[in-house]
């Protein structure tokens, strides 16, 4: 960018190629950023680091010029940032990989590249595309549309897009979350090469691993607030993670024994389901115990979302057989607020939707809402739900909220069968080892539970059985005590003999 | 032999005007905002262009008016749609009937009279002299010759231009349009404007060329068939310009067997083409859910930048 020619880009190496100051950024009355600081220098590979809901999204939301903060000021060498126009960070040279990529599906590789240039993603522009495709060390088709790439693709096509523009700071956003442990190490080297280049990058992750693989320099928010800034040599995980979560104990290993596994409570049996261009679930078998827990580890995308489906007995496979001998089925959706909760009803209502029809909270022609008060209170005592009255939009609640509903109703049924998707997805460190407490405990009482989950640690942890989902089809199964963290990660890319 | 050619020659004149109406609604649907206000866009193209016709004698200067009263009411749209999030179903609706009220007040004492001027058909030489198609593909106004080049033009635009990418991602993803620093508020506005003045434009049709006369609400439901066409040609200009010469073919014959006579009521026979845009609609619609291709992803979705 012409900002190399600036007088002010000599003393870039003390100053920092990027500096934030006193960002602030509040949504209603919550504040996300609360005078947050960041310095990034040039060829520097920074962690942003932070439990969910500690602001580093809303942070470099701010950076990206997609949020407009309520305060504070963003220099880039040594320039004030417009702030609130995207336009105007990408000119300064700040580029971001987003969570969700940002790319246009119908869109081919190369029109999603030049899109927001000069180009238009004629022949000449895919020639060029192509040949920063493969300078960079990836392998992209630049007319393959992008809907038919593959996630790790389609990541490495984000990151191409930064580049082609040309720009200096990366920032890119939970880019391990859908990639398995062996693509994460190659994205990692990437990252590594394109530092050495002189590229400034900021890498937002929670995963501590993560951190002291790959950064040299640590920012960790907590709350919206700033706690450390340091460099990452000298600080161990324990210490990392008292800092992101605030005390050494809050985030609170489940004690999980072993449990005991008895009579088959769900079976699927060659379950095939249709996928919007590659088959979802492919001649999938699978069998839950009363008494275990059975995780499921898999890369999004891989045929969780209609595995959890089948499982529950919501969607009906095109082929194949799905039996089941639970009585009542809890099913704990990934898309909390759209598939588990109506976002307009209150709390109450919500609570009650399993079981309004029954003789004790309704007559035919009416409905008690005494005694759906009457629970609803009830349930929010016993799950802690965060709502001072049962009459609150479950729509208002934080994701956390969102999640306690969802077990109370679904939990206080004690169902025989519990389907979770991504139950602590997204979730404050309470919240989710509150989930993960409720699991196991009615594992323990008997349920058969299936986990099925992104967070290959959760599954590790909880799980009494792991089955690795790949391209819809179960690719290796493991009993408890015979887990292989390496293998498994292995295998979740497709990887590994099966 | 004649009854057919003659068809097509009508058929040629009718589906022009919604050609042009159908091709604006697409511009506006890349970009991601539907405009159900066609056809009030439409009705007061149709009656301003008249009147400055009528009073300046001058059928540029009228459909040049027109062009400006279609894009004035789709900048109320781009307003309120764009600016504002309202939804755009309401909103199109509302002018819809906006429009219709409107055009039918200032066009009071307009019922009846001839526009005093118009746009002359210019037979082309040589071509217009070849047997039997050559009269009716030949011999017509500027407008009909015109209509093929615009939506080649309205193509090459989409598909081979910057500002066609922008637009296509404007209509697709305007997050990610945004967050790659492409204008989306910007191109919306222009997108919908330029919409309704090709609505406008559509409407003088109607009452300066081809009926030459003004009457309350005389586009009766073709800017929903544009509408419609849009759906039809899955978001393709050339598809919707052969949609719209289709429909105004089926359009064409109402009137000609009307005028031979057939033993079917007219009522029967006028109901035709919208039985056919239905038929064609369910078709188009089974084929649509099993591509790739059509519907732009936002349409309909207001854009706001922060949003969480």
């Amino acid at each position: 960018m012409g900002a190399a020619s600036d007088p002010g880009a000599a003393s870039d190496a003390a100053r920092g190629v990027l500096e934030a100051r006193g960002i602030t950024k509040s949504f209603g009355d919550r504040l996300a950023n609360d005078h947050v600081d960041l310095t990034v220098h040039r060829g520097e590979i920074r962690a942003l680091l932070g439990e969910n809901g500690a602001g580093k999204t809303t942070l470099i939301s701010v950076l990206c010029g997609q949020y407009q903060p309520d305060g504070g000021l963003v220099t880039v060498h040594g320039r004030t940032l417009t702030l609130g126009s995207p336009r105007a960070a990408l000119q300064a040279g700040i580029g971001v990989v987003h969570q969700d990529f940002r790319l246009v599906p119908r869109f081919t590789v190369t029109e999603n590249v030049v899109l927001g240039t000069k180009a238009w993603g004629g022949p000449k522009d895919e020639d060029t595309v192509a040949a920063q495709a493969s300078a960079a060390g990836f392998r992209l088709d630049p007319r393959a549309p992008a809907w038919a790439l593959s996630v790790g693709e389609l990541q490495q096509l984000a990151i191409l897009k930064l580049l082609f523009r040309g720009l200096e700071i990366l920032i890119l956003d939970e880019p391990t979350a859908v990639l398995s442990p062996p693509q994460a190490a190659e994205l990692f080297k990437s990252m590594r090469t394109l530092a050495a280049a002189g590229k400034s990058i900021i890498f937002i992750t929670h995963r501590l691993r993560e951190v002291g693989a790959v950064a040299s320099e640590v920012t960790i928010l907590r709350q919206g607030k700033v706690v450390a800034d340091r460099a990452v040599a000298g600080l161990d995980a324990q210490q990392m993670s008292v800092l992101m979560i605030g005390s050494s104990d809050a985030g609170g290993r489940v004690e999980t024994r072993p449990g005991a596994a008895g009579d088959v409570v769900l079976r699927l049996e060659a379950v095939t389901v249709e996928g919007r261009s590659v088959r979802a679930l492919d001649d999938m078998h699978l069998e839950v115990r009363r008494g275990e827990i059975v995780g499921v580890a898999g890369i999004s995308g891989n045929g969780q979302t209609a595995l959890a489906e089948v499982a529950a007995g919501i969607i009906r496979p095109v082929s194949g057989r799905r039996e089941s001998a639970a009585a009542a089925v809890a099913y704990i959706p990934e898309d909390r607020l759209n598939r588990g909760l109506v976002g307009a009803m209150s709390v109450t209502d919500n609570l009650a939707l399993r079981r309004y029809t029954s003789r004790a909270m309704s007559h035919p022609l009416w409905i008690w809402t005494d005694r759906m008060t009457a629970l609803a209170r009830r349930l929010i005592d016993a799950f802690n739900i965060p709502v001072r009255k049962p009459s609150t939009r479950v729509a208002d609640l934080s994701g956390g909220g969102l999640q306690r509903v969802l077990l109370a109703r679904e939990l206080s049924e004690q169902p025989d069968l519990i389907i979770a998707a991504q139950p602590t997805r997204g979730l404050d460190v309470a919240s989710a080892a509150m989930v993960r407490e409720q699991l196991v405990r009615h594992r323990d009482r008997g349920a058969g539970v299936m986990l099925i989950s992104e967070d290959l640690d959760e599954v590790l942890e909880l799980s009494d059985r792991v089955l690795v989902l790949f391209k819809g089809a179960v690719v290796g199964e493991y009993s408890r005590g015979k887990l292989n963290r390496a293998e498994i990660g292995l295998r979740m890319g497709g990887e590994g003999a099966a | 032999m004649s009854f057919w050619l003659n068809s097509l020659s009508v058929g040629i004149v009718l589906g022009t005007p919604l050609a042009y109406a159908a091709l604006g609604e697409l511009i506006a649907e890349r970009a991601g905002v539907m405009n159900l206000g066609v056809e009030g866009m439409m009705l007061m193209g149709a009656v301003v262009g008249f009147i400055v016709t009528l009073g300046t004698h001058n059928a540029v200067a009228g459909f040049a008016a027109a062009i400006a009263a279609g894009a004035a009411l789709a900048s109320v749209h781009a307003v309120m749609t764009v600016g504002l999030r309202v939804n755009q179903i309401v909103m199109g609706l509302t002018l819809t009937i906006l429009g219709a009220g409107l055009s039918a007040y200032i066009g009071t004492g307009y019922a009846g009279r001839r526009p005093g001027a118009g746009v002359s058909a210019i037979a082309i030489p040589v071509l217009s002299q070849i047997p039997l198609l050559g009269s009716v593909l030949f011999n017509h106004d500027v407008f009909v010759y015109a209509v093929p080049f615009v939506a080649l033009g309205i193509w090459l635009l989409l598909y081979r231009s910057r500002f066609g990418l922008w637009l296509r991602a404007a209509g697709e993803q305007p997050g990610a349009a945004d967050a790659s620093g492409v204008p989306v508020f910007l191109i919306r506005y222009l997108a919908v404007i330029a919409g309704g003045g090709f609505a406008g434009l559509a409407g003088a049709y109607f009452s300066v060329v081809y009926t030459q006369t003004w009457a309350e609400g005389m586009t009766s439901g073709r800017g929903w068939i544009a509408i419609a066409l849009v759906i039809f040609g899955t978001w393709d200009p050339i598809v919707v310009l052969l949609g719209a010469l289709l429909f105004g073919f089926v359009d064409g014959l109402n009137f000609q067997l009307q005028s031979v006579g057939v033993p079917v009521s007219t009522h029967l026979l006028a109901m035709m083409p919208y039985v056919f845009t239905l038929i064609v609609l369910v078709f188009a619609w089974t084929r649509l859910r099993h591509r790739r291709v059509g519907m732009p992803e936002a349409l309909g979705v207001p854009y706001e930048r922060e949003a969480r």
